[in-house]
């Protein structure tokens, strides 16, 4: 038996700071505040419940994984009677056909919620650069000349910058969650 | 010989392509890198691994969501601390907050 103290540490040390990305994560999912605020509250409690048995290892994962299944749980309860449709099986056996797939949403919104994160995170000079490539949609050059600096500087700053963002994904262990297919991009 | 030398030109290791990769997803290589880019990912996971990664970063980018109503974050982590402070999430429910005008 975990003493409660660990308990209640653990939680605090690996949930309280995902806050804001379970939210933007569920209110992906829900679209509704209302909604959102529910899910993230029944993640919570279920993760408050199964952290002694948490390893410690890529929080955010494992948070996601609750909130997936939490999810699920809300959908059944909401239509008990999907699981005894055929054709909702039928449905639910071929989901990796839909764009609006939820588990696929739920990685979209914690990859995306942990970019935005990353981006915070950065020198304006390093966010500078992947606001105006990326965003903008500026050429290297073009976003040379807005800033006044040679191209290789630009190329070498987005490289970094990208470089951390990656690495901030990786931290956390989602790189592995099987973004979607993006080669629209 | 030529024939081998060319070969060697037309052919990247995993530093060449790392090297390129973001230009390659930026669009900023040239048709002949881009071909020999795209013959390498072909042929190597760990590298295709990577610009799937570099691609998803750059959609993430531009998928940025809005920021979180701080008075929305407030009450779930009052809610969190409901938890640990032994009365069980039944008090500062995040529904028990006047809604946001």
């Amino acid at each position: 038996m975990v003493p409660e103290t660990d308990t209640n540490s653990a939680f605090e040390t690996y949930v309280l700071p995902e806050l804001d990305v379970l939210y933007r994560t569920a209110w992906s999912l829900t679209r509704s505040d209302h909604d959102a605020q529910d899910l993230v509250q029944d993640t919570m409690l279920r993760a408050y419940r199964a952290i002694d048995r948490f390893d410690g290892r890529y929080p955010r994962a494992w948070l996601m994984t609750i909130m997936r299944n939490a999810n699920i749980n809300r959908a059944r309860k909401r239509k008990p009677d999907l699981l005894d449709d055929p054709h909702a099986t039928f449905e639910r056996s071929t989901k990796f056909a839909d764009p609006h797939d939820p588990e696929q949403e739920l990685i979209d919104a914690a990859f995306d919620a942990t970019v935005d994160e990353a981006l915070i995170n950065l020198s304006p000079s390093f966010r500078q650069v992947i606001e105006l490539v990326d965003l903008r949609a500026l050429s290297y050059q073009e976003a040379a000349d807005e800033i006044g600096v040679p191209i290789g500087t630009v190329m070498s700053r987005l490289h970094r910058a990208r470089k951390r963002v990656k690495d901030h994904i990786e931290k956390h262990g989602l790189e592995s969650l099987s973004p979607r297919g993006n080669d629209d991009v | 010989m030529m024939f081998r030398n060319w070969l060697q030109r037309d052919t990247m290791s995993c530093s060449d392509v790392l090297a390129v990769l973001q230009a390659y997803i930026d669009g900023e290589v040239t048709t002949s890198q881009a071909r020999r880019v795209v013959r390498h990912l072909g042929a190597c996971i760990p590298c295709e691994g990577q610009r799937k990664l570099y691609a998803r970063i750059k959609q993430g980018v531009r998928r940025r969501p809005e920021a979180v109503d701080p008075d929305i974050l407030a009450a779930l982590r009052n809610y969190g601390q409901s938890l640990t402070s032994g009365t069980g999430g039944s008090a500062a429910s995040p529904h028990d907050q006047p809604p946001p005008e």
